[in-house]
């Protein structure tokens, strides 16, 4: 990189989503000298207000939204890139990982220091720092209503969800951005913290490589700056947090576990199934949504309403005969859409690096495939118990489905091709697991091998934990800084 | 307008939106419709790009082909049916389904809808 401007500084913090928001803050609070590089642009609630929707989308997301990670069936994929990371667009939802997740965890990592006792710590301190509260029915959410009953009459197990909002004001618009400053994403909360405390946060700047000395020592990082001018950061320590796909990218550009980095994304994926009702229930108002079914949680499987803007509605539907798309967005008033999230087995990959960009590819199994089958008959069977006199399944080509029998014919016909799935949760695509067990990096976060470039991201987490991951990657990323700290 | 806009406009998709959705047809839904569409495939993996980017050439020629006509003089009623038939060549229908979706998308949720949502 010759012409490249030099700057020195202490620490370096690549991302500023979940995981390195909390890296910036905490590192910020011991003392350290914090610069935080983000590709994506600073984003203000003021911004959020008066922009659309779509240009939201096409503002906030990577890719404009249009990430998509080929395989049979291909899976939209969405994250953000703006400074806050996917917590700018995202619901908000945080749960914590069971002692049960973590312990097996430690057994398939053969790490035992991150169990209920310490992960469980740091969810506390998330929780209360972000202000988390349960989510109850406000005056719309009729949606979530109708799904809470007919768990209720089935006997099935549901929650309100957990959210960390300040006085949500129910604008239905948490997926492109909260236009009220409700939501505490990582923009509104870690970050502006962490500048308090002397970190500085650069916007625009896209890092494409670690600069290291190939014997385990990282230098700094070379990145684009947002005038298109290279820049070299050396640094004393570097923590990278570019996500679940930006950070393993990276470890292959830098010619660090190469082989290793980004071979197994894990996957939660998300079938969308639109519901007609005989009364309109105006899924357009209220939250994003306050009911989610937990009753095949052991399968990894949960059932929940989704945010419903028209747009969002149009586009559902749109591998749909036209007519049949009319007369639905006519009808809008009595639809509700609704995710059912699916823990996968089969994993997705990078399978190559082309300009910069990852190119995914995923392997589903044909036990995914039949969990999606058991997955869907389910939430027909909720969605049924809850009114809907009519189903949409993720699938554009089968009809409509009126009764539980249609349900079972659909599950039995459908092929793993005709899913249309989508994925807003990554993980695990640099594992914290020792070398043997197919381990990325140490349990403090080290690409093994390396002393002073830790991973404190999505992409350290030893699996899918079948929950929304936010708390469980801000519990991971307060351990990985507190071991760092305690160490130096 | 940028090159991929004009490049949608030329394909001829555009008006095949208007005839099929009602929600496209006002000249304000439909440029919504085209900027949402074009400026998401500006940013899109340059992969997808360049492959949604060669449909969209050969959309014209791909439409002559099922349905004897180009989608600019054809008629609506002839534009729904070469659209049925396309929908059926597999490639396209994942092209129609992926740039319809955007379409939909930027004009429901477009500038438009913002008084609605406050
Ligand atoms: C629509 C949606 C809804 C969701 N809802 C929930 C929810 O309710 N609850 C929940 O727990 N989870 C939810 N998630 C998932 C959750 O937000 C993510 O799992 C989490 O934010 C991941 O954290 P991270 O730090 O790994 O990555 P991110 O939060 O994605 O942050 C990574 C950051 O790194 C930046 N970056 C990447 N590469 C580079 C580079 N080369 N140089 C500089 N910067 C770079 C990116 O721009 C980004 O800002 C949702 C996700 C989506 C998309």
């Amino acid at each position: 990189m010759s012409g490249a401007a030099d700057v020195d500084c202490d620490v370096l913090v690549v991302g500023s989503g979940a995981g390195g928001s909390v890296a910036a803050r905490e590192l910020a609070a011991a003392g350290r000298e914090v610069t935080v590089l983000e590709e994506g642009p600073r984003v203000s609630t003021e911004d959020l207000a008066a922009a659309a929707p779509a240009e939201s989308m096409r503002r906030l997301y990577r890719n404009g939204g249009a990430t998509a990670i080929l395989g049979t069936p291909p899976i939209a994929y969405g994250e953000a890139c703006v400074v806050g990371g996917t917590t700018v667009v995202n619901g908000g939802l945080l749960w914590q990982p069971s002692a049960a997740l973590l312990d097996r965890w430690a057994t398939l990592s053969g790490y035992g220091g991150y169990r209920d006792d310490v992960v469980g710590a740091h969810f506390a301190r998330v929780r209360k720092r972000l202000g988390m509260i349960v989510q109850e029915h406000g005056d719309g959410n009729a949606d979530s209503r109708l799904l809470a009953q007919a768990a209720a009459s089935l006997g099935w197990r549901w929650q309100h969800p957990q959210r960390v909002v300040r006085g949500c004001r129910h604008r239905n618009q948490c997926a492109t951005g909260c236009p009220s400053g409700a939501k505490q994403s990582m923009a509104l909360s870690y970050l502006p913290d962490a500048e308090a405390l002397g970190a500085v946060i650069e916007p625009g700047v896209r890092v494409e490589r670690i600069l290291h000395d190939g014997g385990g020592t990282a230098l700094g990082v070379a990145a684009t700056g947002p005038d298109g001018r290279p820049v070299r950061y050396r640094a004393r320590t570097v923590f990278v947090a570019a996500g679940p796909v930006g950070t393993p990218t990276l470890l292959r550009r830098s010619g660090i576990h190469r082989r290793a980095a980004g071979r197994r994304l894990a996957l939660h994926l998300n079938l969308r199934t639109v519901a007609r009702f005989p009364r309109a229930v105006d899924a357009t108002r209220g939250t994003m949504f306050t009911a989610q079914v937990q009753e095949h949680s052991a399968l990894g499987v949960l059932v929940m309403p989704s945010n419903v803007t028209p747009g969002g509605l149009g586009a559902a539907l749109a591998g749909r005969d036209p007519g049949q798309v009319a007369a639905l967005l006519a009808a809008r008033a009595h639809l509700g859409m609704f995710t059912t999230q699916v823990r996968v087995q089969g994993t997705a990959r990078i399978s190559a690096v082309l300009g910069g960009s990852p190119l995914l590819r995923h392997g589903l199994t044909g036990a995914d495939h039949d969990l999606m089958r058991l997955a869907f008959r389910r939430t027909a069977r909720l969605l049924f118990a809850a009114g809907a006199v009519e189903l949409l399944p993720p699938t554009s080509s089968a009809p409509p489905l009126r009764s539980e029998a249609d349900a079972a014919e659909y599950c039995a016909r459908v092929r793993p091709g005709d899913w249309e799935p989508v994925s807003v949760h990554g993980m695990a695509s640099c594992p914290m697991a020792l070398p043997e067990r197919g381990g990325v990096v140490d349990d403090r976060g080290r690409p093994h091998g390396f002393t002073n470039l830790h991973l404190c991201d999505a992409s350290v987490l030893p699996g899918a934990p079948g929950i929304s991951p936010q708390g469980t990657i801000m519990s991971y990323a307060h351990e990985i800084v507190a071991r760092h700290l305690e160490s130096t | 307008m940028t090159g991929t806009a004009s490049a949608l406009r030329a394909s001829g998709l555009p008006r095949c939106w208007a005839v099929e959705f009602a929600p496209l047809r006002s000249p304000a839904a439909l440029r919504e419709a085209v900027r949402h569409t074009a400026e998401s495939l500006d940013r899109a993996p340059a992969l997808q790009r360049w492959g949604l980017s060669v449909a969209l050439r050969l959309f014209p020629a791909a439409f002559l082909a099922v349905s004897g006509r180009f989608p600019r003089s054809a008629s609506p009623a002839q534009l729904r049916a070469g659209l049925a038939r396309l929908r059926g060549v597999p490639g396209y229908a994942e092209v129609l389904r992926a740039t319809t979706a955007l379409a939909l998308y930027g004009a429901l949720d477009g500038p438009a809808s913002r008084e609605a949502l406050r």
